[in-house]
């Protein structure tokens, strides 16, 4: 640093271009803030260019090019010349990514945009590294929000090429022959599902008991059949070791070693948060031991001019958490009374998608409530049979003595979607009486959340 | 509910029990003073985190308690924590990080987004207020009741609506007890002072009663400070205004001690320190947190103190701690504009200092007529400790010094 060197003042600084940082920035320059936005790469960060939207885009094409194998039965005859050209999809893919973060831009009218590295100085400054020119700003208030980044194995080293992580899964030209997918979360079943649709051999391997272990097992048993019949192998309370000299991923599990033949690996076994490169610590903020920074419910970090969001604070790493605590953050340093406490939904677009808000039925029977459990599958859903998509049920989980819904939870086709009512059953403190009362339109998925509820009262009476 | 040792200052990570001023069982009001805690820095009054029964002392008289240990239980039927930062399982290492994320409480607070919206707008704890909605839901009238009970009736508002048209006694009532106050006219709004602005209000009520004021006001050109401030902040080491003011003030303060005391029944009490507390508007009210012995530091390091405690102050951070153990105060009101202005001296000190704006003006120096930046210096002070000659004096020797800056950029 030049001595005497001249911190330009800034209102607001927010690091990090992600859903959680943008969405922060637009709304303090809406609520009347000189804000700054620091970032790294491109605007959107992970979710909009190497997560969450690609991620869709190639589970879209997945899902359709699947779909179409079957639709004879339904009177769609594709000729025998019907294929999947990957790399013009991989190219449709990069558009829509460009048209968001174009989007993002646009968001950001009132923002001012600086393309850099930033680290912090002290308490009170930051510089930020674009190329080799330096500056410094002075912030009345910061938003930490620069997200995380892919775990690593020291194992199984990244080369982007064999050994790939999402971001370089995301980029393939080639469908992979064989793919082996360390870790059974939600991104290693997507990638693996969607891969497996468009070609691959895909084999998944979780150390823990079971796969999708963030979600109810009921939400996850139409999901683990359905690998099946696209013929991935699913490997449980096992670990890849390695590589055998012939590239094949030495499978590790309870009946011993195995060999398993892999083109490519697919490491993703989690995600870790981006503060160890800010130098926190020179505004006193000391990280947690999982590397997140503590924050209160208005985001405020332990260094009274700093707030964090997203990624690198407790709760699940999620696009959606990250957006609403930016808002939060903003609306705090205008001086509103706003807080972060509501609940966070969760989704993963296997197949069928997979969706849950509030409590799963252990969590409510752990938390001590008088556990109400109704259910309804999609089977007996008219509209399901008319997409020809049945797999899957609806999970509601509720407290007898209220007769409080606790929690939602959904598989099936659109869950994605359809568990927004859900969120909002949850957030507004719904009783299954509300949700019976409401009038869901027919034939639509949504009744099955009806029927659901219907089972539940037949439980509590 | 638990309530644990807030932290109460800066750096501070334990604090004895001095004495405990409420009985075990006792009622106690919020904002109630309930014990003696004794920091390195001073003894200070804990307060009570809200209304109801102290059911049990944390710990004895003379007990070292670390910061979020456990001090008082209250009895109610919510078993959630308040006091200092903890959560529901608290780690070494969340609790030495400072303050934790809260995930919607495992006891579930049954109340819409809007609703808890309301709760924080107006101040009220939620995990507090029982919910008279159906299967025990919060709705915003019952955040509204525990804002303040007598409210009910008398807010305007749609959704207190459903609460007049079927109250038709309650209101009559309403007006009984009320008789003597003026009638709500519609559009009214009613807000009982609470917090900050009630312990505001009472201490300026006891200030006016009690001390008999005299004011001396000044004329300060402050051309060399305001220099020397821009040099300082052109050079990367600024320093504020506010910092040389209380400088400034301090080493007067030593030159006039019986400007630095207070008034004690008949005696008068000199104090040795020099500890200043500094007004500064935090938003919601007028905080005062307080920079102890100033006379002995340097400007600099009360630029730093001053930058980091009206920051604390603005966010609401500050401790009870901060807030104690000031001999004099001062205000530098000149931000919010004005002429010149007098304030009330604060109860148990005997004097306030104010500056206002610096607004240029045609002087005279040496005969010349030159435009200078001039500011108003005016001290409020009580006439029981004080007489014009050391009012006069006292301001003065301020003057003096903030016409001649470069003095306290090396006084010690």
């Amino acid at each position: 640093m030049v001595v005497g060197e001249i911190a330009r003042p800034v209102e607001v600084l927010v690091i990090g271009g992600g859903p959680g940082g943008y969405t922060a920035a637009a709304r303090a320059a809406e609520l009347g803030k000189e804000v700054v936005l620091v970032e790294a790469d491109r605007l959107g960060g992970v979710c909009l260019n190497i997560g969450c939207i690609p991620s869709k885009a190639l589970i879209t094409v997945a899902n359709e090019w699947n779909r179409l194998q079957t639709s004879a039965s339904r009177g769609i005859m594709i000729g025998d010349d019907a294929g999947l050209d990957f790399r013009a999809t991989q190219a449709w893919k990069n558009e829509v990514v460009d048209e968001l973060v174009a989007g993002v831009a646009g968001l950001l009218a009132n923002v001012e945009v600086v393309t850099g590295n930033a680290r912090l100085l002290d308490g009170r400054r930051v510089s930020v590294e674009t190329g080799d020119q330096v500056a410094h700003f002075q912030f009345e208030h910061c938003i930490l929000a620069t997200g995380s980044r892919p775990a690593r194995l020291p194992d199984l080293p990244c080369d982007g090429v064999q050994i790939l992580d999402s971001t370089s899964a995301l980029a393939l030209t080639h469908i992979p022959e064989d793919l082996v997918v360390v870790g059974g979360g939600y991104i290693g079943l997507e990638l693996g599902t969607a891969y497996a649709k468009m070609g691959s051999t895909v084999t998944i391997v979780e150390t823990l008991d079971r796969i999708g272990a963030g979600f109810d097992p009921d939400l996850m048993a139409p999901v683990e059949a359905r690998l099946d019949e696209l013929g991935v192998q699913v490997f449980t309370n096992a670990l890849v070791q390695g590589r055998d000299p012939d590239g094949a991923a030495i499978v590790e599990g309870p009946g011993g070693a195995k060999l398993v033949q892999a083109s490519h690996i697919l490491v993703s076994v989690g995600r870790v948060p981006n503060t160890d490169e800010l130098q926190l610590e020179r505004a006193g903020i000391t990280l947690r031991t999982d590397g997140r920074i503590p924050v209160d419910s208005q985001m405020r970090t332990s260094s009274r001019r700093f707030f964090a969001i997203g990624d690198v604070v407790e709760g699940p790493a999620l696009a959606h958490k990250a957006s609403e605590q930016g808002r939060v953050a903003a609306e705090v340093i205008a001086g509103l009374p706003s807080g972060f406490d509501q609940h966070v939904p969760a989704v993963a677009f296997t197949d069928p998608e997979v969706a849950q808000v509030g409590l799963t039925e252990a969590q409510a029977r752990d938390a001590g409530y008088d556990v109400a459990v109704g259910r309804s599958r999609f089977r007996a859903n008219g509209r399901a049979r008319t997409i020809n998509q049945t797999d899957g049920l609806v999970k509601l989980v509720a407290d007898k003595q209220s007769q409080m819904i606790l929690g939602v939870g959904i598989s099936g086709p659109d869950a994605s979607d359809l568990i927004s009512e859900g969120v909002l059953a949850v957030e507004m403190a719904a009783r299954v009486d509300d949700l019976v009362r409401t009038i869901h339109p027919h034939p639509t998925l949504s009744e099955s959340l009806v029927e659901a509820a219907y089972a539940l009262l037949r439980r509590m009476n | 509910m638990e309530f644990t040792l807030p932290d109460i200052g800066e750096g501070l990570a334990e604090a004895e029990i001095v004495r405990w001023l409420v009985e075990e069982g006792a009622e106690v009001e919020e904002d109630q003073p309930i014990v003696e805690v004794e920091t390195d820095k001073a003894v200070v009054e804990i307060p009570a985190p809200r209304h109801g029964v102290l059911e049990r002392h944390g710990a004895p008289a003379g007990t070292i308690l670390p910061i979020g240990a456990l001090l008082a239980v209250f009895a109610d039927g919510d078993s959630s924590h308040s006091g200092g930062p903890s959560d529901d399982e608290p780690s070494a290492d969340d609790q030495e990080a400072g303050p934790v994320a809260q995930a919607p409480p495992p006891g579930r607070i049954l109340a819409t987004p809007s609703t808890r919206g309301l709760a924080r707008e107006l101040g009220v704890d939620i995990s507090t207020v029982s919910g008279s909605g159906p299967g025990g839901r919060i709705v915003d009238e019952d955040i509204r009741r525990a804002h303040d009970p007598a409210a009910q009736l008398t807010s305007s508002g749609a959704d207190t609506q459903e609460a007049h048209d079927g109250a038709g006694d309650q209101d009559a009532d309403e007006v009984g007890q009320d008789a003597g106050q003026p009638r709500g006219v519609a559009g009214d709004r009613r807000e009982p002072m609470r917090g900050l602005r009630r312990t505001t209000a009472a201490r300026m009520v006891t200030s006016w009663r009690e001390v008999p004021h005299v004011n001396s006001v000044h004329e300060v050109d402050l051309q060399p400070l305001l220099t020397l401030r821009d040099e300082l902040r052109e050079a990367g080491t600024p320093v504020p205004l506010t910092a040389f003011l209380v400088k400034a003030t301090a080493q007067a303060l030593v030159e006039w001690p019986s400007l630095n005391a207070s008034v004690d029944g008949d005696d008068i009490v000199f104090h040795d320190a020099v500890n200043l507390a500094v007004a500064v508007e935090s938003g919601e009210g007028l905080l005062v947190p307080v920079l102890a012995a100033v006379n002995t530091m340097p400007v600099a390091r009360i630029g730093n103190l001053l930058s980091e405690t009206v920051t604390k102050a603005q966010s609401r951070k500050l401790a009870p701690g901060d807030l104690r153990g000031a001999t004099f105060t001062v205000n530098n009101y000149g931000p919010l504009g004005g002429w010149f202005g007098t304030s009330l001296v604060s109860p148990g000190q005997v004097g306030i200092l104010s500056l206002g704006p610096a607004r240029d003006r045609v002087v005279p120096v040496d005969g010349q007529i030159v435009i200078r930046p001039v500011a108003v210096l005016t001290l409020a002070a009580d006439h029981r400790a004080a007489d014009g000659r050391e009012l006069i004096g006292f301001c003065v020797s301020v003057r003096e010094r903030l016409e001649a800056p470069l003095r306290l950029l090396v006084e010690g």
